[in-house]
């Protein structure tokens, strides 16, 4: 029973220890993607309350699960991505796009923010991660659940509705 | 005008919030009812606990752990995966026995175990369906009990493995009130070894046909004769939500469901209670989670009495009691006729599953196999023994496990009670392509990128643990021409079999004796001290299905590389070729 209980403690101790390095990647994690994971949901949802959401609560989840999360940077760029979905699900899918939210920013991107309020969200989802995060479509398919094949329709439609958007406020 | 790359790196001028402390925050925080993005209660309490550990541990309190959670037991760690492809050798062979094989359960290769929940074990009557659960332990080659579920007994839930949880939703109770279908679901976390309801779905109780989208576990359908249901839902596990799927076109009551890695495609047909069908062939329809829509197959041809379907590569491929296939392209939209399967027309229904380039299928007991290769149906005749003393039948219930398919088997006799109970595995074995040495290449050749230094070949080689090394070798003994494949070869645990030919020693003073027979090499290279040639060991070269040869030994500053080869006039010459 003794050597039952020293083995309990060693497996706990190495079980505290597994979760410790795990939070300290997650954590790197967070230093490295968090600014850009935020972006991406702030443009992709229109909302900063729904990327802070989103962002904490998939770092949140991440440490939670500790060394369970293998990669944490592909799991929570797929995490934040689900979260956003889910609660842009349970407001209804208003999504502001306010201008107001990215006031100080250059024309041309408040041109661009006015535009991606028109796209439907799977396409606006997929062009962002495509041009701004620069993911390849397979890994965009894998963040969204979605196919390969859709995405290369989600991004293309998306981007010749944004151009044509884009061109009819420059005229 | 600015492209809409250039329009979107402008939003890296909006300063984003740090969120981590929030993030800390709300991972210690046990209340999920304050948080926007609702999560599982269940998964709340586990993983705040499992944070609360970490953080007594970073502030060194051990004794408050034992304090404040006197009831906490060590959290389960993730057990690494198990390749049993890698460690089973090709073909039949034979694991410990499960405590019952148990027929419509739900079931799910986490990596490492094998989980077999619900269900009943089948020995020719009526059986309850049961509550429980077993795991088979692939590493430690054992079968435990599942912890208790929080479901009643059922057999025939539509089941998914996520990743991390195995779902189960709905199913028969084994009774015959009406109706006699469940409509709650559970899911069940093995590494924390734990249960979670699922929430209510919004579709009614039946046991239905299922598939896991990657994301999803679509539900839909049922297999109840007398109820026929065209409505389904999808459950959505990070988000915790369903949602209704739009209905599909056809009735189907027997048949699978197989996701495509785009569509689901349901395949079978609607019968009556007298086994009559509504169509005179199998039918089928997909669902495009996508689009949210369906679309209705062509006729396939086959049998509508009883059939099965399983995802093989790039086409489903179908099979009907009457031995006749065919295979359904979905990006031309087509059925193509396949040569019948070759076993005995029987009153029983076809089964099959498909692993890595391989469906697997059985049939009274029958076993045969298809790979992707080859194309057409070959008998796999199951090491089961002949002599079954009188007594009635096996009954095989194949599960995949990674690269490998587990069959759990039981014999059971005239008193209706199991005799005996097994469980094989079999490693399937695609046809074999060879280089011009005779050497089995797999799946496709692979040349890793080489550099030429001199006399000498430079292949940068990356291992599965992130250590990396560099091959060098002579040009005259050019590995990429023989067909040897670093890279890919020493993938071959996740690979299909038969395993690439070659073997890194991480340790140089690692025991070469498992590959090798004898103490000695039987020769060396004069030219070049560190390559010897060694005797291929009989157990290693049966075990890989590889015909006797020998090794080049290699001798890296760091690792000992092992190549095959086949032929032993070749391998001298080779070894012997002198110095460029």
């Amino acid at each position: 029973v003794q050597d039952e209980g020293v083995e309990a403690d060693i497996d706990r101790d190495r079980s505290r220890h597994e979760d410790d390095e795990a939070g300290r990647r997650i954590e790197l994690v967070y230093r490295e993607h968090g600014a850009r994971m935020w972006r991406a949901v702030f443009l992709t949802s229109g909302s900063r309350e729904v990327a802070d959401d989103a962002v904490a609560e998939a770092f949140a989840q991440a440490l939670r699960r500790g060394s369970a999360v293998r990669d944490p940077a592909a799991w929570l760029w797929r995490v934040v991505f689900r979260l956003a979905a889910g609660e842009l699900k349970e407001r209804g899918r208003v999504e502001r796009f306010e201008v107001e939210s990215v006031a100080g920013l250059p024309d041309p991107f408040v041109d661009l923010w006015r535009a991606l309020a028109k796209l439907p969200l799977k396409q606006r989802a997929s062009v962002v991660l495509a041009d701004y995060a620069g993911w390849s479509h397979r890994e965009i398919a894998k963040a969204l659940g979605s196919s390969v094949s859709a995405v290369g329709v989600h991004v293309h439609r998306a981007r010749k509705r944004l151009r044509d958007l884009l061109e009819d406020e420059d005229a | 005008m600015p492209d809409l790359k250039e329009r979107f790196s402008m939003i890296d001028q909006i300063g984003s919030p740090d969120l981590w402390s929030d993030a800390r925050r709300r991972a210690m925080t046990s209340d999920a009812t304050s948080r926007s993005v609702s999560l599982q209660p269940d998964r709340w309490r586990r993983a705040a606990t499992a944070f609360v550990a970490f953080a007594v541990f970073a502030g060194a309190a051990d004794f408050a752990w034992n304090l404040s959670h006197p009831d906490v037991a060590p959290r389960p760690r993730p057990v690494p995966a198990v390749d049993l492809a890698a460690e089973l050798p090709a073909g039949w062979s034979e694991l410990p026995a499960p405590p019952e094989v148990r027929s419509d359960a739900a079931t799910a290769w986490t990596g490492s175990e094998l989980l077999v929940w619900g269900g009943y074990e089948y020995v020719g009557g009526d059986e309850d369906p049961s509550a429980d659960g077993f795991a088979f332990d692939a590493a430690a080659r054992r079968w435990e009990p599942m912890p208790p579920s929080p479901l009643e007994g059922r057999s025939g839930s539509a089941f998914a493995w996520t990743g991390g949880e195995l779902l189960i939703w709905g199913g028969w109770d084994g009774g015959f009130r009406d109706p006699p279908y469940l409509g709650d679901g559970a899911a069940y976390d093995p590494i924390a070894r734990t249960w979670r309801m699922l929430p209510e779905a919004p579709i009614g109780a039946r046991a239905a046909f299922s598939a896991w989208t990657g994301t999803e576990m679509i539900v839909w359908g049922s297999t109840d004769r007398a109820a026929r249901r065209v409505d389904g839902a999808a459950y959505d596990p990070i988000s915790n939500t369903w949602r209704t799927i739009a209905d599909g076109p056809i009735d189907i009551t027997d048949g699978s469901a197989v996701w495509t890695g785009q569509e689901m495609i349901v395949f079978g047909a609607a019968l009556d209670s007298n086994n009559h069908a509504d169509t005179p062939t199998a039918i089928a329809a997909a669902y495009d989670p996508e689009a949210n829509a369906w679309r209705e197959l062509p006729a396939s041809g086959l049998s509508p009495q009883a059939m099965t379907a399983s995802w093989l590569s790039d086409e489903l491929i179908a099979w009907d009691y009457d031995q006749a296939s065919a295979a359904y392209d979905p990006v031309g939209d087509a059925w193509r006729p396949l040569e019948r399967v070759p076993l005995a027309f029987s009153e029983c229904r076809p089964v099959s599953v498909a692993t890595v380039g391989t469906v697997f299928g059985e049939f009274c007991g029958k076993t045969v196999a298809m790979s992707a290769d080859e194309g057409e149906w070959r008998k796999i005749p199951m090491p089961l023994p002949s002599d079954t003393r009188g007594e009635c039948c096996w009954v095989l219930e194949p599960v995949v496990a990674g690269g490998v398919v587990l069959v759990p088997a039981h014999l059971y006799g005239m008193q209706l009670d199991p005799l005996e109970r097994r469980m094989f595995a079999y490693n399937p074995v695609p046809a074999a392509r060879t280089n011009r040495m005779g050497e089995v290449l797999d799946p496709e050749p692979f040349f890793p990128p080489t550099e030429r230094d001199g006399g000498l070949l430079r292949m940068p080689v990356v291992f599965p643990d992130g250590t990396s090394a560099t091959l060098v070798y002579p040009i005259a003994l050019d590995l990429a021409s023989l067909g040897v494949q670093p890279a890919v070869s020493y993938l071959w645990r996740s690979d299909p079999p038969p395993r690439f030919p070659i073997v890194f020693l991480h340790d140089r003073q690692a025991s070469i004796a498992e590959y090798v027979s004898g103490s000695e090499p039987v020769g060396s290279v004069p030219s070049y001290q560190r390559i010897e040639v060694w005797r291929m060991s009989e157990e290693w070269s049966d075990r890989r299905r590889l015909p006797q040869g020998h090794w080049l030994r290699f001798g890296l500053p760091s690792w000992t590389v092992l190549v095959a080869l086949e032929d032993a006039g070749q391998s001298e010459e080779i070894a012997r070729t002198p110095a460029p």
